[in-house]
């Protein structure tokens, strides 16, 4: 059988948790010595945006691809794909979150799609049990009264029994629901394809979302973002939540809308809130949310771990290029209907 | 009040004392619920000043003449902060006192005790709640939440990408039932314990246990440090300059006993300097923290108002059950839970 030509393709300009070393392929290689013949591998890097790569940015792509049969990377052109890569059987996107590349009809027929769900695990469980022990301990509130220097002294109970919410049972949302469950709460899931989850007390559909936010102590937005999630988190969603509620983003700003959560925090109607991701990455500096009462901001550092994510990533490479020898199913295909 | 034949408790509690230390009616039935081999053994009776004894201007002539007629009758009271002097004369039944509170350095020196007076604390009483906060503070210590708290409050997007806390050394200063709470909250995340105290008899959820002496050495290889010590004449201050130097760079704090362990100014210039990554504090040298400290704005510090091991719910539910738990061997004149050592002070 003929060698499978393997192309990573770093962005040079994204964070350094983003990018694979050289290193840390040689290590996925080693760690997965068993399909090492079965492929060749180079290495490219290139600007983030597509408009601003270079000539040789394209050229040393364009060279690549005309043999490459796998690329994994994060962003490149995406017009004439059968034309630049005539033999390309799968692209394995080194993130969870896809939504930059969608709709996804520039898709060749025959060529597969893979993202890194799941490689986040377990630097987003723990970030994950910080913001629910956060929540249940109003730091959110108490943040907001050390800026104002106010002495508020707001007790709480433990956190044992109360109600999670977690929209979206995913990957991510799976693990947020295993750490509410470790801390002994009550996790209710939405989801409109999973029905059961090992970790859900119980998975409600969408249209229950009314019903399930009432009892609601958290809520944990945790769903991809599709043409079908934007913003689907909004006044009257919110308005469901009991006015103790707190609620956490962990997964796309675009989910909620954030200034009807401002408006709900400034009026007291929602007790808390921790936002891990934003409309637009930073977050600009003159945005209100910086000060918006009772909300605590963390800068998209929820999941990536910079000793982890890279290995797990390159993992999930090597995995599928075995499942591919083997002509097995490829794992973490991505539904280009349902756009994850 | 006075029963002939049942042991007399009397509660001593405010008008505004906190939903999380009130001594209602329901908890106090609850307890004799849960209790019911002692239901008909006590008289449990409640006596309710306008305010607290220790807030000042204290008592007026009514609290004095309730706390005076309530006690009189007393075999055991369960109460904070009363009137000390005379309790032989004032209270001549009174063999125990339960103090609703882990720390009764506030009662110090505990020479006012009559003889033949037993002295109980409560500690234990805050355990789950304690756990929840520790396992809180080290994971929020772990992501560098005081540090972001700080960019937050300047509208700056501080993007920095850290690991997981598995595997991360904590060194717990004062192994007692608070300090055993912080072990298992970090044993749960998967990290190494080395506990500091006196004692140095193995327990539970300590990897390690040594002496003070070692306490720089401890600190020198830990990444997080927890202070759980109770507060004394030897404890006061004993978290100096020297101490936070011996920690490692990068390393994160939280104090969650009492604030006069702690020298604050050596701990703003930790945290000023980038010595020490980041704090949390839950307990302060006054409290409420005066308007003009300079904590409020101290970078890379997160203050809690003395909340943390308190639960709303549970903490007088908690509180007594040790007092009944207690209860069989006060009958028997045994040794109990949680009495305290009228020379160490705790």
């Amino acid at each position: 059988m003929k060698k499978l030509h393997i192309h990573i393709m770093n962005n040079r300009n994204s964070a350094y948790v983003y990018q694979a070393t050289e290193q840390q392929v040689r290590e996925a290689m080693d760690r997965n010595e068993d399909i090492v013949n079965a492929y060749e591998l180079t290495m490219g890097s290139s600007e983030y945006d597509y408009d601003r790569w270079t000539q040789s940015d394209l050229s040393d792509f364009l060279d690549k691809m005309r043999t490459a049969n796998v690329l994994m990377g994060y962003t490149f052109p995406t017009n004439d794909i059968k034309g630049y890569a005539p033999n390309l059987k799968w692209i394995h996107f080194n993130s969870s979150g896809i939504e930059h590349i969608t709709p996804f009809h520039w898709v060749p027929d025959g060529v597969q799609l893979t993202n890194s769900r799941g490689v986040h695990q377990p630097k987003s469980g723990e970030t994950f049990a910080t913001f629910l022990g956060m929540m249940n301990s109003a730091i959110p509130q108490l943040y907001t009264a050390q800026r104002q220097g106010k002495w508020d002294r707001i007790f709480t109970t433990v956190i044992k029994g109360k109600t999670l919410v977690v929209l979206g049972v995913g990957c991510q949302g799976g693990e947020v629901a295993k750490q509410g469950k470790k801390m002994g709460m009550r996790v209710i899931g939405i989801d409109p394809y999973v029905k059961h989850h090992p970790n859900c007390d119980e998975v409600v559909t969408i249209d229950r979302m009314q019903e399930v936010f009432a009892h609601a102590d958290f809520l944990a937005i945790s769903a991809p973002l599709t043409k079908e999630t934007y913003r689907i988190i909004g006044e009257e969603q919110l308005g469901w939540l009991p006015q103790t509620a707190s609620v956490m983003n962990v997964a796309r700003g675009q989910l909620l809308d954030s200034d009807a959560l401002d408006q709900k925090l400034r009026k007291g109607q929602i007790a808390g809130a921790i936002l891990d991701v934003f409309d637009k990455e930073p977050l600009e500096e003159d945005s209100p949310l910086w000060s918006t009462p009772n909300l605590l901001l963390t800068p998209h550092v929820s999941s990536d771990d910079p000793v982890n994510y890279m290995p797990r990533c390159l993992d999930i490479l090597m995995r599928n290029i075995r499942n591919y020898v083997n002509g097995a199913q490829l794992e973490n295909l991505v539904d280009t209907a349902r756009e994850y | 009040m006075k029963s002939q034949d049942k042991i007399n408790i009397m509660v001593l509690t405010a008008e505004d004392s906190l939903k999380v230390f009130r001594f209602t009616q329901d908890r106090i039935d609850a307890v004799l619920e849960r209790f019911p081999e002692h239901k008909d053994k006590v008289n449990i009776y409640t006596v309710r000043t306008s305010t607290s004894f220790e807030n000042t201007p204290g008592w007026n002539t009514n609290d004095y003449e309730l706390f005076k007629d309530g006690i009189k009758d007393a075999d055991v009271l369960i109460g904070y902060m009363f009137p000390l002097e005379d309790l032989s004369q004032t209270a001549p039944h009174l063999k125990w006192i339960h103090i609703i509170g882990a720390g009764i350095e506030h009662l110090h020196p505990l020479t006012w005790v009559p003889n033949g007076v037993t002295l109980t604390n409560n500690r234990g009483a805050h355990g789950p709640k304690t756990c929840e906060y520790a396992m809180m503070a080290l994971l929020m210590l772990a992501n560098n939440m005081p540090r972001l708290g700080t960019a937050q409050h300047r509208n700056f997007w501080d993007g920095h990408f850290v690991s997981v806390i598995k595997g991360s050394r904590v060194a717990i200063i004062g192994a007692g039932k608070q300090g055993s709470a912080v072990a298992l909250a970090a044993k749960r995340l998967g990290l190494f314990t080395i506990g500091i105290d006196i004692d140095v008899t193995p327990r539970a959820d300590f990897d390690e246990i040594y002496e003070p002496g070692k306490l720089h050495e401890v600190l020198s290889d830990s990444d997080y440090v927890a202070v759980t010590l109770p507060m004394t004449q030897e404890t006061e201050r004993s978290i100096g300059k020297m101490e936070f130097a011996a920690m490692k760079q990068g390393a994160g704090f939280f104090n969650i006993s009492r604030g006069k362990i702690v020298d604050t100014l050596a701990l703003i210039e930790s945290l000023s300097s980038g010595h020490i990554s980041g704090a949390i504090l839950d307990v302060f040298d006054a409290e409420p923290l005066p308007k003009d400290s300079p904590l409020w704005s101290t970078p890379n510090l997160i203050i809690t108002p003395h909340m943390g091991c308190d639960d709303e719910e549970n903490y007088i539910h908690r509180t007594l059950d040790i007092v009944f738990d207690n209860l069989s061997k006060f009958i028997a004149k045994a040794p109990m839970q949680n009495e305290v050592d009228k020379h160490k002070g705790y």
